[in-house]
C-alpha cells in the first residue's frame, strides 16, 4: 500500500498494510528550527512519513500575514478591518484589530511569538455585537483551483485536510474565539438561549462555507476544538452546545463527499459516548496523561472502536522531544497492543508540538514499519 | 492582655504541642467553612440562624485577615441587584458575584497589560486602616460570601481572643499574582516575560512582608500564630516550574517564616493543589504545618508523614468528597486511617480544603465525633491503625 491508501484503509475502519504512523500537522516553529524552513510535502517525504497535508486557500486574504486566518479579520463591503502593530519586541507581536461595521466597531487584539498566535482581546464584548457578524461579516472565497492542485501535488503521500472554517472546527469553538472561553461558559448559566442564538449564526456560517468547497479535493476536515474538550467544559456543556451544531455540519460534509475528524485535544474520556453523536468519521487526538489528556486507549477503543476510526495517542514530547529508540518503540508496542492491531488506527502525535529532534521522528516512522497487520 | 478562658488556653497549648510533635490530650480540630455550608448545617441540624461551628464544636482555632488588597478603598459598585453585584476591588479587578452562587467570577482586570505590571503600585502595607478601621476589602468580602464593610480586624483579633486560639494570615504573592492580573495572563506572562513577573512577585512579597510585620505590631500580642496564603499548585502540579518557585517565590516566603518565627508565631501555610515537586522545600522553609494537603490532589497525609515523619506538620487532607458522598462507614475509614498521621502529634485535624454545602450537617456532626472519640491520645484506631506509621 502507498501512504494514502494506507490512511484511508484506516480511516474506512480496516486494516491496512502495517500501523500507519504520522503527526498532527508541522508548526513553523518547528519546520524553521529543525528543517531548514522546509515546506510540509518537503518534511513528509524526507522522513517518509505518512501524510496528513493541511491545506487551504482563499480568494480573498486578511490585512495581515503570518496570522491565523479567520473570517473577523478578512475585508468585506460592510466590515471594514484596520490593523495597527501596537508593540513588536523580542518576545512578541502585538496586532490590533479594529472592525468598521454599519453599526458600530469590534476590537480585537492578538499577539504572536515565534510558536504562535493568540487572542488577548475577543471582538465580542457585547450581546447584541453577535448580529453584527450575522449581518456584515463576509465569507471569505476558498481557491478551490489551488487546493486542487495541492491535492495534486501530494499525490500518493497521504491525504489532505483542513479545518471547517472559521477559527477551528467547532461552533463552540468558534463561539469561543469571538467571546471568550470562561466567559461563554459563564453565559451558558446566565443566558443560555443567547448562546444558542450565537451558535446558530456560526453554524450557518460554516455551513455556507462548505456549500462553498463543492470541488474541492479535500479527504477530510477537522471539526470540534479543545475547548469542548473535557479539560475546558463539561460533558452536560458538550452535550447541549456542541453536539447539535457540529453534527448539522459534519452531515453536510458527507453531503459533498468529505469525511470528518472530531479534534477534542485535552481530556476526553468522560465525552466517549457522546462523540459519536456528531457523526464524524474519526475521533483524535487521544492525548495521553504526559500531554494533558487522559486517553485510556483500550477505553476508548472499546467504546469507539468500530464506530469511528481513530487518530492520535502518541505521546510526542516522550517520543519526539525527549525520546530515544528504545522508549519510542515501547510507546509503539504499547499503542499496537491497546488499539493499532484492531485497525481502523492511525498512530499520530497527540497535536503539535514545537521541539523535537527529526532523528527520533524518522526512527518512529521507522519502527511503525515492523508493526504488520 | 486580654484575658482568656482556661478552655481557651487548653485550646493553644494542645495546638502548640501538636505543632511541636508531642502528643497533647487530643487531635485538635478545626475547619474552615463555606457560607453555603453554614446555612445548610444549620437548617440539617435545626440549629439557630447565628449559630457558629467554631463554637457550637468548640474548634481549636480560628484564622483572621486583615485588609491586604493593594489598595485600601471601599468597592466601587458598577452593577447592583437583587441577584448579583459587580464591584472593582482594591486589587483594581472587576468581580461579579451573583450571591445564589458559591464562587465569584472575576470579569477583568486592570493591570491587562505587561506594560501595566511595573506601574502597578502596593500602597501603604502599614496603613493603619487596614487593621484599625472597618470597610471593604476583597479578601474578606469577595468569596463564597459577599460582604460590605468588613469589621475592624483588630476588633475581630479581640472577639475571638478569649475564646480561641488566633492566627494572622498574610497573602504571599502568588495570591496577588492571581487576583491583580487574573489566572490566564498571569500564566502567559511568566512564560513571555518570566524575568518581568518575577521582578513582580518579589516586590508583591516585598508588601506581605510589611503587611505581615504592620498587622504583628497592631495585633501587639493578641495573635498565636500566622498563616500564610500562598496556592501555588492545581491538581495535578505547581502552576510554574520548580525552578521559577525556587527562583522568585521562595526567598519572599523564606522572609515571611522568618518573620513569623522572629515573634515566636507558628507559621501554617495554605497552599491548594499538588506540591509534592517542593514540598521538601517546605520543610526547608521552616513551615510548621502545611495546610489543606488537598486528598483531591492526590496528597495522602499518611504517605506524607512515612516519607518525611515529623520534619513537618500536617493540617488538613480529609477528603471533602467522601464527607459529601461517602457512607459513614466510609468516612470512618478515612478519618480513622488518616488519623494514623496524628502520632507523635504534629497533625491538626481539618478537611482537605474546606467544607463545601454538598456535605451535610448531619455528615459533619459525625466527623467531628469521630475525631472527639477516637483522637484522644494515646490513638486507639482499632482495625484502621498502621503500625509502621509513627
Amino acid at each position: 500500500m502507498n501512504h494514502r491508501e494506507r490512511l484511508l484503509t484506516a480511516l474506512a475502519g480496516g486494516k491496512p498494510d502495517r500501523l500507519p504512523a504520522t503527526i498532527h500537522g508541522w508548526m513553523d516553529y518547528w519546520a524553521n528550527k529543525y528543517m531548514g524552513g522546509a515546506d510540509q510535502f518537503e518534511i513528509y517525504r524526507r522522513l517518509d512519513m505518512d501524510a496528513q497535508i493541511f491545506f487551504f486557500a482563499w480568494l480573498d486574504n486578511p490585512p495581515v500575514e503570518a496570522m491565523y486566518f479567520t473570517g473577523d479579520v478578512v475585508p468585506g463591503p460592510q466590515w471594514k478591518v484596520d490593523c495597527q502593530i501596537t508593540k513588536s519586541d523580542r518576545v512578541s507581536t502585538v496586532y490590533k484589530f479594529t472592525i468598521q461595521t454599519p453599526e458600530g466597531f469590534l476590537t480585537k487584539t492578538m499577539e504572536k511569538n515565534a510558536q504562535m498566535a493568540w487572542v488577548t482581546e475577543y471582538p465580542i464584548k457585547q450581546k447584541e455585537q453577535i448580529q453584527w457578524i450575522r449581518r456584515y461579516m463576509p465569507l471569505p472565497r476558498p481557491d478551490i483551483k489551488a487546493i486542487n492542485q495541492a491535492f495534486e501535488q501530494m499525490s500518493d503521500m497521504g491525504i489532505l485536510r483542513a479545518g471547517i472554517f472559521n477559527h477551528q472546527g467547532g461552533c463552540w469553538q468558534d463561539a469561543c474565539n469571538y467571546v471568550g472561553t470562561q466567559k461563554l461558559i459563564m453565559a451558558t448559566y446566565d443566558d443560555p438561549a443567547w448562546v444558542h442564538e450565537f451558535l446558530d449564526i456560526i453554524l450557518d456560517y460554516k455551513l455556507r462555507f462548505i456549500e462553498s468547497l463543492r470541488g474541492a479535493r479535500i479527504d477530510m476536515l477537522e471539526n470540534g476544538g479543545g475547548d469542548g474538550s473535557m479539560s475546558v467544559v463539561s460533558p452536560a456543556i458538550f452535550s447541549a452546545y456542541c453536539v447539535p451544531y457540529d453534527c448539522q455540519t459534519t452531515q453536510a460534509l458527507h453531503e459533498i463527499g468529505i469525511k470528518v475528524v472530531y479534534h477534542t485535544c485535552g481530556k476526553m474520556m468522560k465525552q466517549l459516548e457522546l462523540i459519536p453523536q456528531t457523526g464524524a468519521d474519526a475521533s483524535e487526538t487521544l492525548t495521553p496523561r504526559g500531554m494533558g489528556g487522559d486517553a485510556d486507549l483500550v477505553k476508548i477503543r472499546q467504546t469507539l472502536g468500530g464506530k469511528l476510526a481513530l487518530i492520535g495517542g502518541f505521546n510526542q514530547k516522550d517520543g519526539f522531544e525527549n525520546g530515544t529508540p528504545e522508549n519510542i518503540r515501547a510507546q509503539i508496542q504499547r499503542i499496537w497492543e491497546q488499539v493499532g492491531q484492531y485497525g481502523g488506527y492511525i498512530m499520530a502525535a497527540s497535536d503539535h508540538f514545537f521541539e523535537g529532534d527529526p532523528a527520533n521522528l524518522k526512527t518512529y516512522v521507522d519502527i511503525a514499519k515492523e508493526f504488520i497487520y | 492582655m486580654l484575658e482568656r478562658t482556661a478552655n481557651c488556653l487548653a485550646k493553644l497549648d494542645r495546638i502548640n504541642k501538636t505543632l511541636h510533635h508531642q502528643e497533647a490530650d487530643r487531635v485538635p480540630i478545626s475547619d474552615f467553612f463555606w457560607g453555603s455550608f453554614l446555612e445548610r448545617w444549620r437548617l440539617d441540624l435545626g440549629l439557630p440562624a447565628d449559630c457558629d461551628p467554631y463554637r457550637h464544636y468548640d474548634l481549636d482555632w480560628q484564622v483572621t485577615t486583615p485588609n491586604m488588597d493593594p489598595h485600601v478603598k471601599q468597592f466601587e459598585v458598577l452593577k447592583e441587584n437583587e441577584e448579583e453585584v459587580v464591584v472593582r476591588t482594591g486589587f483594581e479587578a472587576i468581580i461579579r458575584k451573583k450571591f445564589a452562587d458559591p464562587m465569584p467570577e472575576w470579569l477583568s482586570f486592570d493591570t491587562d497589560r505587561i506594560e501595566k505590571v511595573a506601574a502597578f503600585q502596593f500602597e501603604d502595607p502599614w496603613n493603619p486602616a487596614r487593621y484599625f478601621s472597618a470597610g471593604d476589602n476583597q479578601i474578606a468580602g469577595v468569596g463564597d460570601g459577599f460582604a460590605r464593610n468588613s469589621p475592624p480586624w483588630v476588633d475581630t483579633v479581640k472577639t475571638l481572643h478569649r475564646d480561641f486560639p488566633v492566627y494572622g494570615s498574610v497573602c504571599e504573592a502568588n495570591e496577588y499574582m492571581q487576583r491583580i492580573i487574573g489566572p490566564e495572563n498571569f500564566l502567559l506572562w511568566i512564560g513571555l516575560y518570566p524575568e518581568e513577573m518575577g521582578r513582580f512577585i518579589v516586590r508583591a512579597n516585598e508588601f506581605a512582608l510589611e503587611v505581615l510585620k504592620a498587622q504583628i505590631k497592631a495585633a501587639d500580642g493578641l495573635l498565636d500564630g500566622i498563616v500564610i496564603w500562598g496556592d501555588i499548585a492545581y491538581k495535578k502540579d505547581l502552576f510554574f516550574s520548580p525552578r521559577y518557585w525556587r527562583k522568585w517565590y521562595k526567598p519572599g516566603l523564606q522572609a515571611l517564616v522568618d518573620e513569623a518565627h522572629s515573634h515566636n508565631l507558628p507559621v501554617i501555610y495554605h497552599g491548594c493543589g499538588n506540591v509534592k515537586r517542593v514540598f521538601e522545600d517546605f520543610i526547608g522553609l521552616g513551615i510548621d504545618a502545611y495546610n489543606p494537603l488537598e486528598s483531591k490532589a492526590g496528597l495522602d497525609v499518611v504517605e506524607l508523614r512515612r516519607q518525611y515523619g515529623h520534619q513537618i506538620g500536617f493540617c488538613g487532607n480529609m477528603s471533602v468528597i467522601t464527607w459529601a458522598q461517602g457512607t459513614q462507614d466510609e468516612i470512618r475509614a478515612e478519618v480513622l486511617t488518616k488519623l494514623n498521621a496524628a502520632k507523635g502529634g504534629g497533625m491538626i485535624f481539618q478537611s482537605d480544603h474546606s467544607v463545601p454545602s454538598n456535605v451535610t450537617g448531619q455528615n459533619y456532626e459525625y466527623v467531628v465525633n469521630l475525631v472527639r472519640q477516637y483522637g484522644r491520645y494515646p490513638l486507639q484506631l482499632a482495625e484502621y491503625d498502621l503500625p509502621d506509621v509513627k
